[in-house]
């Protein structure tokens, strides 16, 4: 068996991280490799430097017996690799053909052959069973139409290794089975194919073999038949699943602190409903474009909702802002923490200030920062919360992922939040550090904060919600009680499988 | 041993890894624009030894402290990753009001009046940049050409003078022979300084300017204080045009035509990185020294003035190039 | 029965983010268009009943040559806004290519002149395409800092005196019609048709467009982003160039500060003409509709003897009133993006 690819020995350092140790990994023309491992093994590290968007700090790529450095990604296309990235990488004011083929245009002495561009791209999208223009623009294309023109532009170039990384996070059921035909068709053609997923039952569905990445390192690789689920989850987390131990159930009987009647947001099907009370988590599921994401955002005033009352303990507020949200109470960490979360320039003691309510502080504090004071303060969260940083001047930039998402929660913990909600809150955060902040969080449940937490990590909300919502293209088709929030019953009502008569649409 | 422990002992080992090397490293890394300056000092004291006549000293600085007052507003602005370019037009207006109005009310009532108008016109400038959502750069641009009309409305394209012999002493004035807009300066940059670490707004300054949506998601009055930050460099920008008016001892529409260009360039030349998110006034106020010895220099060795332009253009963007090559070496790690 | 829902359910919210989406959209384009049609027809109008001699032959050329100079700088604006970039040396390339071609044709005849013109300026463009791309420099700074140094440059090569064309075939060709049409204003038409075609029927139009629109995504499909940005600054450049050729032509007499100010120009007619200040979205045509505007509006209060300052004024009022659209719009793109994924 002569591979298309091979990956020998690659090692990629960031500043501080070491996101891969040395993987070596071989690929087989008509081989279907399954690629898994938890947020954060270094997956997506692997795909970019395998699409040519990062270079390796050592280590060879090999391709079909010859070593090669990209020092692009043109160079990794030109050699055959074609990547269908996670994030949408389109290009909202161009049209669905010529999003198709960007970067590898049909021209005529530069004028693009606008005709045959329009009819490949129709004969893509029908053979992915998509019904769709090819001359709308892509600004105008639902979440998951953009998912299938991302997979059309990947099988419109020529390409020997195709490389899916979570390709069916945005699609529904029927889309996946017709995506899953394809990605059997072009195993067939003797082409090997790259899928990543989360989803471990689609690995079993269509992966010949199964690669498990954990922190940095390629821990097994095995035909899919020698694996089972369990086994397979055993290699990922590096021990076997521990059942987390779930408090007993109690029906929680403190004040409603966070009341949602009839929100309607734009992009969400329904109006929402929600209510919360002091000292429980509640969670939303669901996938991506399903909707949670837009409602968080909306009960912290980014995204204005239309019509709707949210009452926070009994007084309605209005939301037209975060700021107005911050001051009636409510709080929110967004799940992308260096974008929307960190201020890198800021020290952590002042990352952690930045929110503080001074209101119940003393004339001076409230009108000056004082040092002394917030060190001292910073001190108290350092200890409580088991940040590990050396001292309180240094750069927030600087922490691992976990060290920072627990800042941002000291900052949410100093806002003197009634209700906390928390976007994907161990994203990209090490094991270790992920059963901390679920212990803070549950910490802060206990004092007596309302706690929502929208995760697509059915483990995490299994673990430790109270309740648990799921939506499904915009509306919840499911709200689990107790014993019931379990990982199954979110995976499955999130993916639009069983539409039970938990749905009262 | 999970991977939290070791990212912990890196982060540790960066801390504490200062050596004596490194140490003086830093110090001639931060302070470096302070040995080139005196490098520059030296060196045209040599090919033109009148430099160091206490007239041309007091001269250097009066040029100095004209930028360096503007400046500091401007650092603030840079602070967070905002921009003013309307500096021209501000001063020429307020110096233009100070002119008119002399005649008739006290030095105070006149500076008073300057640094409202300033406030006023910075107001604009913020209301601009924060409700109707322009991009600062371009939203002060087109407020320079506004307020440049309006400065030349006003004259009827004419100079103004300033006949009051009590506002040009009081402003041109000289403690031996230092002169007093640059003990002004030395108080303001100081007080900057304060504002920017010191209180709420500096720290909402900074905290804009590093990552404008996390600021807005902690619930910092992001809004507000872009206004709040826009009236205060106004304000600075007036106090600059106060003791222009002062020392030209009279005011018109193009009298500070292109300032914002060495502004801009005293800012940046002194450390302040344009994106934003930290600010250094020690290095705004070594910045415009650096320019006005330039300047003074060419004017010295008899060079054509034109090549100041040439000049301050080639330092500002070499100055931003340099920057950028040390910020991609990683100075601050999670800025995009 | 479950999955019927589901499907039911996505086809359901499928149809109801096109619905959104056809709406964003259309109000988008009642705003582009409105936002440099609706002044240039009431300037238009006020211009032919308040403003004596507005019609007249004399004052149409002047009218048509102004405008042909501005929308030629205009499309390079145009070309450098819609990748995210911003010339502001445009103002200074077109003064130093004026002088240059005006002492070259003094030197070397109109010809040599008119082409050492154009090389000038993209040599120029060039050297803000390099501190862009090779340096890092952020646009803005870069083109201000050129700005500075092209201006001195002018001033240096004239030694602020002015230098007075000899060649009246040179001078006459900015006067000169075709079919009662200014030569400029053939050029410019020419041009636009050009720079029309190129972005919306080439390669490198689409590369503009991706660059400008989601560089992220232009790097992941290969397309090489330096290489296209250095072609915009080039163009830029290049436009300017031509710009201050036809401007030396009109002028017969030049000297180092003329064009001051014309990045100011040059921006109000980009934005007026509908190209978003976020990029993606280069305008042309509306590019040129808004140089006619703006020569008209600059005429009109020659004609109604208007102070020159309040030319300014009015300019500054311009651009504001431009920019406020175009915030308005993106405001609307991103509530429209925001209503659909996260």
């Amino acid at each position: 068996m002569t591979a298309v690819v091979q990956v020998l020995d690659v090692v990629q350092e960031y500043p501080g991280v070491r996101a891969l140790k040395g993987v070596s990994l071989d690929l087989a023309p008509g081989q279907v490799l399954g690629l898994v491992g938890e947020n954060g093994a270094g997956k997506s590290t692997l795909i970019r430097i395998l699409g040519g968007i990062e270079q390796p700090v050592s280590g060879r790529l090999v391709v079909r017996g010859e070593d090669r450095t990209f020092r692009g990604s043109a160079e990794s296309q030109a050699a055959g690799i074609s990547v269908v990235s996670q994030e949408f990488r389109l290009v909202p004011q161009l049209s669905v053909a010529d999003n198709v083929f960007l970067g590898h245009e049909s021209t005529r002495a530069g004028v693009v052959d606008a005709a045959g561009t329009r009819a490949r791209t129709a004969e893509l999208l029908d053979q992915l069973g998509l019904d769709l223009d090819p001359d709308r623009p892509v600004s105008s294309l639902t979440v998951g139409d953009r998912q299938m023109v991302e997979i059309a532009r990947a099988l419109s170039r020529e390409f020997d290794v195709l490389i899916m990384d979570e390709p069916t996070a945005a699609l529904n059921g029927a889309e996946i089975l017709r995506l899953h035909a394809i990605v059997r068709r072009i195993a067939e053609q003797g082409k090997a194919v790259v899928y990543v997923s989360h989803h471990l039952d689609e690995i079993f569905e269509i992966c010949h073999d199964v690669a498990v990445l954990r922190d940095g390192s390629l821990v097994a690789h095995a035909p899919t038949a020698d694996l089972d689920e369990a086994r397979l989850v055993e290699h990922m987390l590096g021990r076997a699943p521990q059942t987390y131990e779930r408090g007993a159930v109690t029906e929680h009987a403190g004040e409603e602190r966070l009341t949602v009647r009839g929100l309607r947001v734009p992009g969400v099907a329904e109006p929402f409903d929600l209510s919360v009370r002091a000292g429980e988590i509640v969670g939303l599921a669901g996938l991506v474009g399903s909707g949670r994401a837009e409602l968080t955002r909306a009960l912290f005033g980014d995204l204005p909702a239309t019509s709707g009352e949210v009452r926070v303990d009994g007084r309605a507020v209005r939301l037209r802002s975060s700021r107005e949200a911050v001051r009636h109470g409510i709080f929110m960490l967004s799940e992308d923490r260096k974008g929307e979360g960190i201020l890198p320039h800021l020290d952590v003691t002042e990352n952690a200030m930045v929110s503080r309510d001074r209101s119940g502080l003393g004339l001076l504090r409230r009108l000056l920062p004082v040092p002394a004071d917030e060190s001292a303060q910073f001190e108290r969260l350092r200890t409580d919360m088991r940040i590990r940083v050396p001292h309180g001047r240094q750069l927030i930039g600087n922490l691992s992922g976990g060290n920072q998402q627990k800042v941002l929660l000291g900052r949410a913990l100093l806002s003197g939040c009634a209700v906390l909600l928390l976007n994907e809150p161990t994203r990209g955060v090490d094991v270790g550090a992920k059963v901390d902040i679920y212990q803070l969080v549950k910490q802060l449940a206990e004092a007596g904060v309302a706690v929502v937490v929208s995760s697509s990590d059915a483990p995490e909300l299994a673990a430790i919600t109270d309740r648990c919502a799921v939506y499904f293209a915009g509306r919840q088709v499911a709200e689990l009680h107790g014993r019931d929030v379990t990982e199954d019953n979110i995976v499955s009502a999130s993916v639009g499988q069983t539409v039970q008569e938990g749905s009262d649409v | 041993m999970t991977t939290t422990d070791t990212t912990v002992a890196d982060s540790t080992a960066v801390a504490t890894r200062t050596g004596p090397l490194t140490v003086a490293r830093r110090l001639l890394a931060r302070h470096y624009l302070v040995v080139v300056l005196v490098a520059l000092c030296v060196a045209v004291g040599l090919a033109r030894p009148s430099f160091w006549g206490t007239g041309n000293l007091s001269n250097v600085l009066f040029q100095a402290s004209f930028v360096g007052l503007a400046a500091c507003g401007m650092t603030l602005l840079i602070s967070a990753g905002l921009l003013d370019l309307s500096v021209g037009g501000v001063i020429a207006v307020s110096s233009i009001a100070v002119a008119t109005v002399l005649p008739h009310t006290t030095i105070g009532a006149a500076i008073a009046l300057a640094l409202l108008i300033g406030a006023g016109l910075g107001l604009l400038n913020g209301l601009l940049v924060t409700y109707v959502r322009i991009a600062p750069f371009i939203a002060t641009l087109g407020t320079l050409y506004l307020f440049l009309g309006l400065a030349f409305i006003w004259t009827s394209g004419k100079v103004v003078p300033i006949t009051s012999s009590n506002y040009r002493a009081t402003t041109t004035g000289t403690l031996g022979w230092v002169p007093v807009p640059f003990l002004v300066l030395v108080v303001l940059a100081f007080v900057t300084y304060l504002v920017l670490q010191r209180t709420y707004f500096g720290r909402t300054l900074r905290a804009f300017g590093s990552n404008e949506r996390a600021a807005e998601l902690a619930g910092l009055p992001v809004a507000r204080v872009k206004v709040g930050v826009f009236v205060v460099a106004g304000i600075c920008f007036a106090l600059a045009g106060v003791f222009m008016a002062g020392r030209l001892s009279s005011a018109e529409g193009n009298m500070a035509m292109g300032f914002e260009m060495n502004v801009i360039a005293a800012v940046v030349v002194g450390g302040t990185a344009l994106r934003g998110g930290r600010a250094t006034t020690f290095g705004t106020v070594v910045g415009a020294v650096l320019f006005a010895v330039l300047a003074n220099a060419l004017n010295l060795l008899a060079v054509a003035s034109y090549w100041q332009y040439v000049l301050t253009g080639t330092v500002l963007v070499a100055a931003v190039a340099l920057g950028a090559r040390r910020s991609a070496a990683a100075e601050v790690r999670g800025a995009g | 029965m479950s999955d019927t829902t589901a499907t039911r359910l996505v086809a359901d919210e499928r149809a109801r983010s096109a619905e959104r989406a056809r709406q964003a959209d259309s109000r988008r384009r009642v705003l582009q268009n409105a936002g440099v049609l609706i002044p240039f027809l009431l300037v238009l109008v006020a211009g032919l009943a308040f403003v004596p001699h507005f019609a007249s032959g004399s004052n149409v050329t002047n009218v048509l040559v102004n405008a042909a100079i501005l929308a030629i700088v205009g499309y390079g604006m145009t070309l450098v806004i819609a990748v995210r970039g911003i010339d502001l040396s445009v103002g200074s390339s077109q003064a130093l290519a004026a002088c240059v071609a005006a002492a070259a044709v003094n030197a070397a005849g109109p010809l040599v002149g008119a082409v050492v013109g154009v090389a000038v300026g993209a040599a120029l463009g060039l050297v803000n395409g390099v501190l862009v791309t090779r340096l890092r420099v952020p646009g803005f700074v870069a083109t201000l800092s050129t700005m500075s140094v092209f201006r001195g440059l002018v001033l240096l090569f004239t030694g602020g005196a002015p230098i007075m064309i000899a060649s009246t075939s040179f001078k006459s060709a900015a006067t000169t019609s075709v079919l009662g049409v200014p030569v400029p204003f053939l050029v410019a038409l020419v041009l636009g048709a050009v720079a029309w075609f190129v972005l919306d029927r080439m390669r490198f139009g689409k590369h503009v467009v991706a660059v400008g629109g989601a560089p992220e995504a232009a790097v992941d499909t290969g397309i090489s982003v330096d290489r296209v940005l250095l072609l915009a600054y080039l163009v830029a450049g290049a436009a300017a160039g031509v710009g201050g050729v036809l401007l030396a032509s009109q002028l017969g007499v030049v000297n180092g500060s003329v064009a001051s100010g014309l990045e100011l120009q040059a921006i109000a007619i980009v934005v007026l003409g509908g190209t978003s200040m976020a990029g993606g979205r280069p305008r042309i045509i509306g590019t040129f509709i808004a140089a006619l505007l703006l020569s008209m509006i600059n005429s009109g209060l020659n004609l109604l003897n208007v102070p020159s300052f309040y030319q300014y004024v009015a300019l500054g009022g311009l651009l504001v009133f431009a920019l406020s659209i175009d915030g308005a719009q993106r405001a609307a793109v991103r509530r429209m993006l925001e209503g659909r994924h996260s």
